[in-house]
């Protein structure tokens, strides 16, 4: 059959499926150009997410190169999106991603599991410094990528730390008070079980005894007596360092404290052939103290004195200055080497220890009596030559600063006026 | 008549001194070793004064001198505290409950019995 032998209905029929045919076509176009639109605005929208998420995120391809990134990851990686997009995640920031624990993520983890979340990654990045980061990871089978969200966690784990380090710091310092009253009172009471026994004994009231038993028995007291010291010393010192002298600060007369110690030390110095001098200025007013941490700091002076003289005299002179009142104990003996007055009144020295076997101590006296001087904001220093004698000096002020309101302090730095003060003042009067 | 002190004190070679040496001052002594026995021989021998070592392991000393406070026997009975314990909290509480002295052992026993003679002259 030929051409002219199709009919007429043959032809439009023919027509008919062809017309039919491009329809469909046209309607497929039609929904491939709304799946494609539907496509964009998804991936706007995934985008928009992506940029609004406020920690960095990171989307990669299924060979792990850079899809896209966030703002917030170029900022906190400080790279830039040139260097990044389609680049291979680990050449990152010039190859600063390439990290192990990363390499774990995407190449062991992720292929067995979907997802992966907390994973956490600590890396001493060259441009932005160490790190600690938890990264979420997600494998997307469907669109074949690879999301990564990151959480930087530096801070936080810092902060942990601190506070961590804090609390062994508070227990360190609670179990080291524990441990000071616990010593204090552990150590002290058969301290006093054998003192009493031996009085009791020399005063004859458990027999008579002879001469060579009561000096046995005087040699135990007076070295019971200097244990009792040490101890008391080393807990003052303890109480000093961890802060919880303290002071009860009253008006007295400095001249009473010294006469106070001149009676307390006169027999120590007899024994040993040297004089005590008193050399008071009567014209010093009273001024605020603790006594018996004065009293304290001198007897360590006055004793000092007395343990490195070998004759001659020591004296004790007060005099009043402008602002300060001003103690100083001199002595005759054989002073103190240039070298050693560094060391004078720091914790545990002593010095020239073969001299000082005999002498005993525990090097604290003049630590805590410099701590009690400057509690009181005072000064204390020696002079001395060897050779020549020492002086050991200390002042006291004679007004004690009074604490400053808090208007005072304001109106000082510059922060509100005097006029400011008295309106403020007036307002708060009206509203009582 | 003889003043009545009662010792209150768990370290029996301190309590053995100190009766001892109030003994021979002229003072009739009785002794308790703990916080039950304490408070029982308190309100038993109704003595003139009480000497209480503040830091007792079981039932601290400061329980005790709460027990004699309250109770309407012995709260007025006079009680000197002498301790081992120098921090100032405890030094407080027992001034709280209200005491006639407060001795940090080791004691000058010289101060110590001139500290009775005082208390137990007011009586």
């Amino acid at each position: 059959m030929t051409q002219k032998d199709k009919t007429k209905e043959e032809f439009i029929e023919e027509i008919r499926l062809l017309q039919k045919r491009i329809a469909e076509l046209e309607a497929v176009d039609t929904e491939r150009k709304k799946a494609k639109q539907v496509v964009k605005e998804a991936r706007k929208y995934a985008e928009s997410i992506v940029e609004t998420v406020r920690g960095p995120l990171i989307v990669l391809d299924a060979g792990l190169k850079v899809i896209s990134a966030n703002h917030s990851f170029y900022q906190t990686f400080k790279v830039n999106p040139g260097e990044t997009k389609g680049r291979f995640i680990y050449d990152l920031g010039n190859r600063q991603w390439d990290i192990p624990k990363l390499r774990t993520l995407l190449e062991d983890i992720l292929p067995k599991n979907s997802a992966f979340d907390s994973y956490e990654i600590e890396h001493d990045f060259e441009t932005v410094g160490p790190k600690t980061m938890l990264l979420n990871a997600r494998r997307l089978d469907t669109v074949q990528m690879v999301l990564l969200a990151i959480e930087d966690i530096t801070e936080r784990k810092r902060l942990e730390e601190e506070l961590k380090l804090a609390d062994e710091l508070k227990s360190d310092t609670e179990m080291k008070s524990k441990f000071t009253s616990m010593v204090s009172h552990e150590l002290r009471s058969p301290l006093g079980v054998i003192k009493e026994g031996v009085n009791f004994v020399l005063e004859g009231l458990a027999g008579n005894i002879n001469n060579e038993q009561k000096d046995l028995l005087e040699i135990v007291k007076r070295n019971t007596d200097r244990l009792g010291r040490l101890i008391n010393n080393v807990l003052d010192f303890q109480k000093i360092e961890s802060g919880k002298m303290g002071f009860d600060i009253r008006e007295n007369d400095i001249n009473e404290v010294v006469l106070e110690v001149n009676k307390a030390m006169s027999l120590l110095a007899k024994e040993k052939g040297l004089d005590l001098v008193v050399d008071a200025d009567d014209s010093i007013p009273k001024i605020r103290l603790d006594k018996d941490k004065i009293i304290q700091v001198l007897t360590n002076l006055v004793s000092n004195a007395v343990k490195y003289t070998e004759k001659g005299n020591i004296t004790i002179r007060t005099k009043q200055e402008d602002n300060t009142v001003h103690v100083i104990v001199q002595d005759t003996g054989a002073g103190i080497k240039a070298e050693d007055m560094q060391k004078l009144f720091c914790a545990f020295e002593q010095l020239d220890s073969t001299r000082d076997k005999k002498k005993g101590g525990t090097g604290l006296g003049l630590a805590i009596s410099k701590e009690i001087i400057l509690a009181h904001k005072g000064k204390i220093w020696a002079e001395s030559e060897a050779g020549k004698g020492s002086a050991f000096h200390f002042t006291i002020p004679k007004k004690l600063e009074r604490r400053k309101k808090i208007g005072e302090i304001l109106i000082e730095e510059g922060k509100i006026t005097g006029k400011d003060l008295k309106k403020a003042l007036e307002k708060q009067e009206k509203q009582k | 008549m003889a003043k009545t002190i009662l010792i209150i004190d768990d370290d029996k070679d301190w309590v053995r001194m100190l009766t001892m040496r109030l003994e021979h001052t002229g003072y009739q002594v009785e002794v308790a070793f703990d916080a039950i026995q304490a408070i029982a021989q308190t309100i038993d021998l109704k003595p003139d004064l009480v000497l209480l070592d503040i830091i007792m392991p079981a039932g601290g000393g400061i329980g005790v001198l709460e027990n004699l406070r309250v109770n309407v026997k012995t709260f007025n009975i006079p009680v000197i505290a002498l301790t081992g314990r120098s921090d100032k909290q405890t030094k407080e509480a027992a001034e709280k409950l209200g005491i006639s002295g407060y001795f940090v052992k080791p004691v000058d026993m010289d101060e110590l019995l001139e500290k009775l003679k005082e208390v137990l002259i007011k009586k």
